[in-house]
């Protein structure tokens, strides 16, 4: 009964749109964090960048009626924070990982603490439909079974997404300015020597990375969930940080990665909906959602040992430089 | 195990050829920058919170009735962390998991290893121990109690130890696997509470609907509150005992304390854990087994926090029962973060952050729910529904660690800060003679009459409060006595603290820049994972080692 649900599951749309749909708020920080450590900053701010760009977005499609500025906002301030992070460990030579953390919880608070501010302390309750980000819809093509609903219907910031991933994997690998990116990460010395602004080109790349996180943020509180609660984002940040090094440092790795996490998510979510399944009617270890919902990470450790980590050799440390080419 | 070649020249400065007033002098240099950071961080804390209240307070408000609202909020925060015994008590409650956590962050961070898997640690020491204490429900206290710790450790250091072989024999890397853990432990606590009675028997609940929940931990598994063992003593010793959430839970964190620094500085296994997050090559090269060092310190950081996830079971915060999104909710394990960074991954200091974390957060509490009502005594057209929310306190906190972190990787701060309270803790003239000395006195003086005045402030919310009230009972019978003239003095003196600090790092700054015309650009190391990692440990372990001095000359040169 569970079993063969669980395998209707698995080839309905129901599935796999929500699996997209999270597999796309996640790759826009991972690809965020692909450019930020290629140019030689770690970076682990994404959650937060993520959670203020939330936040700024749903407050200005509140208080200005134009999702647009709210997006905008939304990338504006998760630059912003990506520069705070810039600062401190490029500047000041901070230990990034700490920098990342800070900025983490720090961004928590903010948002915390502005909310009730700017909300007259009722915060953001769920948003109407015109404030929020709009799905795809091309009449006739997005009513092909499966295929409909799975690819055309998404919401827009899924395919930018999806441009962004073909567009940072050209910029990595194909262009002048991804080489000198992977050479300021793989061997900023040399890379000067070669007369590359070092400092210019990671404070570039820091920032795109919280470019990134913000429009996913205004993805998450605009589009996924169409509201703003405190701590929205709740982990999905360091998700995408999982995703980056499970791919490797590779945009198309970490869009597969992105790919598997999503379906975790959302298989998570659908088997909650279950109606054999549910807190209180678990007779078996194996009906139980919260089991299927270990899966995921559970295969991502497995993978992680037994195919990436031998590929992923310590002397190059995830990060490889090859000129010319991936 | 540990060859001649390791010994570090910085351990020479240690060796004892001096009497005890050298040592003392070695000693306050090494804690000076670390410890002025904290001091000038609490200092920045309070101003940057101050400065958001007043900003943020309503529209329509002048200066006082703003300075007012803030000079509320903070004598509550106060007040709720150490003023009066039931909040210390309930303070010292909650900075129990706290500094457990905090030292199997710290453990990690000294071997190199990013530990965000405290959370899932915890997760698993309180499922296990929950377990095995309703497994075992009939056993007198005095068996189970340490059954369930021990169960609570094992699990933990299990769940810590997948994250150390995966690293140390698969090259997994451990910020991927320990947050892949916590989800997995976070689901397994969650499956635990899901199951019923036919999969679980004993522990999971009977077809429950609402809000599902563990079966709470039987009588014999709570731990006896401090006050209740006082009383046992000496009978009638404390009137109200159950008022006072302080448990015997804190003394296992304390003894984690004395075990945390025992093995960290007095062991070979500490000595080697040290090396390895200095530099796993050099280490290697050494003789020292580094897959083994990474694999036992993950235990180690497993046992800490599963440790404390036993005890906030058997403690009375919970209620001795969890629901499926108990662990996932709980931040414990990213708190943990932040108090290792702050204690520098030393072991006082671990405690004394923890301290002021939770402090910080007990009081915030108090802080959010009454600062309208206090204040609105003297500021009448405050709205009722204004407040002061934790949140801004959570905010702060992150800036003084980031603070405190700048203190100790920014070289120039780090050296104003060894000049400014090097040069008054261990009388060191040659550096003292190079400050704007008027300036250094102006800021001790300043600084001295504002920590008189928050000494003078505690003693007055401890004389104050006297009643006892719990943090969430009607607080409209308090008491308070007006703090607002010591709180005048307190902010004004840190603000003038500041801005003399402020001013001497820029006048040095600016000195430098003047004597050294452009300075050459940086080159920044190449990103590789190990070696960050080291940078990690390297900043920490800095303040045991102490290449303080190092600092002093460097300054001079």
């Amino acid at each position: 009964m569970f079993l063969s649900q669980l395998f209707q599951l698995f080839i309905s749309s129901d599935l796999w749109h929500p699996a997209l749909q999270f597999g796309a708020l996640l790759l826009l920080p991972a690809l965020g964090g692909v450019i930020s450590e290629r140019s030689g900053v770690v970076n682990i701010a994404m959650e937060g960048m993520m959670l203020t760009g939330a936040f700024f977005s749903a407050i200005l499609v509140l208080s200005t009626q134009n999702v647009i500025v709210a997006v905008l906002a939304a990338i504006l301030t998760g630059g912003l924070m990506a520069l705070v992070h810039a600062f401190f460990s490029i500047q000041f030579k901070a230990n990034q990982i700490v920098s990342g953390v800070a900025i983490n919880i720090a961004a928590l608070g903010l948002t915390g603490f502005l909310l009730p501010l700017f909300t007259n302390g009722n915060g953001v309750s769920t948003l109407p439909r015109p404030l929020t980000l709009p799905a795809l819809d091309i009449p006739g093509l997005s009513d092909i079974p499966f295929i409909g609903p799975v690819f055309l219907q998404q919401n827009v910031v899924f395919y930018i997404a999806i441009v962004v991933l073909l567009a940072m994997q050209y910029l990595l690998f194909h262009t002048n300015i991804g080489l000198r990116i992977r050479s300021v990460g793989e061997h900023p010395q040399a890379a000067d020597t070669a007369g590359i602004n070092v400092r210019l080109i990671r404070y570039c790349c820091v920032v795109t990375s919280g470019l990134l996180s913000g429009l996913a943020g205004a993805f998450l509180a605009l589009g996924v969930d169409q509201i703003f609660n405190p701590n929205l984002t709740n982990g999905a940040g360091f998700i995408a940080l999982a995703a980056m090094i499970f791919g490797k440092w590779r945009p198309w790795g970490t869009a597969l990665a992105c790919l598997i996490f999503g379906l975790g998510e959302a298989l998570q979510n659908r088997l909650n909906l279950l109606p054999t399944t549910g807190i209180g009617i678990i007779d078996t270890p194996l009906h139980s959602p919260s089991l299927v919902a270990t899966v995921p990470y559970i295969l991502t450790i497995v993978a992680l040992v037994g195919l990436v980590g031998r590929a992923t050799a310590p002397a190059a440390d995830g990060i490889p430089y090859e000129p010319g080419g991936e | 195990m540990a060859t001649p070649t390791l010994e570090r020249p910085a351990d020479n400065q240690e060796l004892p050829t001096a009497g005890f007033g050298e040592r003392a002098r070695q000693w306050a240099l090494r804690v000076t920058p670390s410890l002025s950071a904290v001091l000038v961080g609490i200092l920045m804390m309070t101003l940057t919170g101050s400065l958001l209240i007043m900003i943020t307070a309503p529209a329509g408000l002048g200066f006082s009735d703003r300075f007012f609202i803030t000079s509320s909020a903070y004598s509550l925060l106060l007040g709720g962390a150490v003023g009066g015994p039931v909040n210390i008590a309930d303070t010292l409650d909650k900075m129990t998991p706290l500094v457990l956590a905090g030292f199997s962050v710290a453990v990690a961070f000294r071997a190199g290893l990013f530990n965000i898997g405290a959370g899932g640690q915890i997760a698993m020491g309180a499922t296990v121990g929950t377990i095995v204490g309703l497994k075992f429900v009939a056993a007198p206290a005095w068996v189970l109690i340490p059954l369930v710790l021990l169960a609570g450790l094992v699990a933990g250091a299990i769940w810590g130890g997948i994250v150390g072989v995966l690293k140390a024999w698969r090259g997994a890397h451990e910020v991927v696997t320990t947050i892949m853990l916590n989800f997995v432990a976070y689901y397994i606590s969650a499956y635990i509470v899901e199951c019923t009675t036919d999969c679980l028997p004993g522990v999971g609940r009977i077809r429950v609907t609402f809000q599902p929940s563990s079966t709470p931990l039987g009588a014999n598994a709570n731990l006896p509150l401090l006050s209740q063992v006082v009383n046992q003593i000496f009978p009638g010793a404390i009137a109200n005992d159950g008022a006072y959430l302080v448990n015997i839970g804190l003394f296992v964190a304390l003894a984690g304390a004395v075990v945390y620094w025992f093995l960290m500085s007095r062991t070979t296994l500490g000595y080697e854990i040290r090396a390895v997050g200095q530099s796993p090559k050099a280490a290697r090269y050494a003789g020292i087994n580094v897959r083994r060092n990474i694999t036992v310190t993950m235990l180690i950081a497993g046992a800490f926090a599963g440790v404390a996830g036993a005890l906030m079971m058997m403690g009375p915060d919970l209620t001795h029962t969890f629901n499926d999104l108990t662990w996932k909710n709980d931040s414990t394990g990213f708190d943990a973060i932040s108090v290792a960074l702050l204690g520098l991954n030393g072991p006082i200091g671990v405690l004394l952050a923890g301290g002021l974390f939770a402090a910080l957060s007990q009081g915030a509490g108090l802080m959010q729910a009454d600062t309208t009502r206090l204040a609105s005594n003297a500021v009448p057209s405050l709205p009722s529904s204004y407040a002061v929310h934790v949140e801004l306190i959570q905010f702060s906190f992150q800036a003084l660690v980031l603070f405190v972190i700048a203190g100790q990787i920014i070289p120039q701060f780090r050296t104003t800060l060894v000049r400014l309270f090097g040069s008054v803790l261990a009388g060191m003239r040659s550096s003292l003679a190079r400050l704007p000395s008027l300036m250094l006195w102006l800021f001790v003086l300043a600084d001295l009459v504002a920590a008189g005045a928050f000494i003078g402030f505690v003693i007055t919310s401890l004389v104050a409060l006297q009643p006892v009230v719990p943090l969430d009972a009607s607080v409209s019978a308090i008491n308070y006595v007006d703090p607002t003239p010591l709180f005048a003095l307190l902010l004004t003196f840190y603000l003038a603290g500041i801005l003399i600090l402020l001013l001497t790092i820029g006048l040095r700054l600016l000195k430098n820049r003047l004597r050294q015309g452009s300075s050459p650009p940086l080159l920044i190391e190449a990103f590789s994972t190990e070696e960050v990692l080291s940078t990690v440990a390297a900043a920490a372990p800095e303040t045991t080692p102490g290449p303080a001095s190092n600092d002093s000359t460097e300054a001079t040169s």
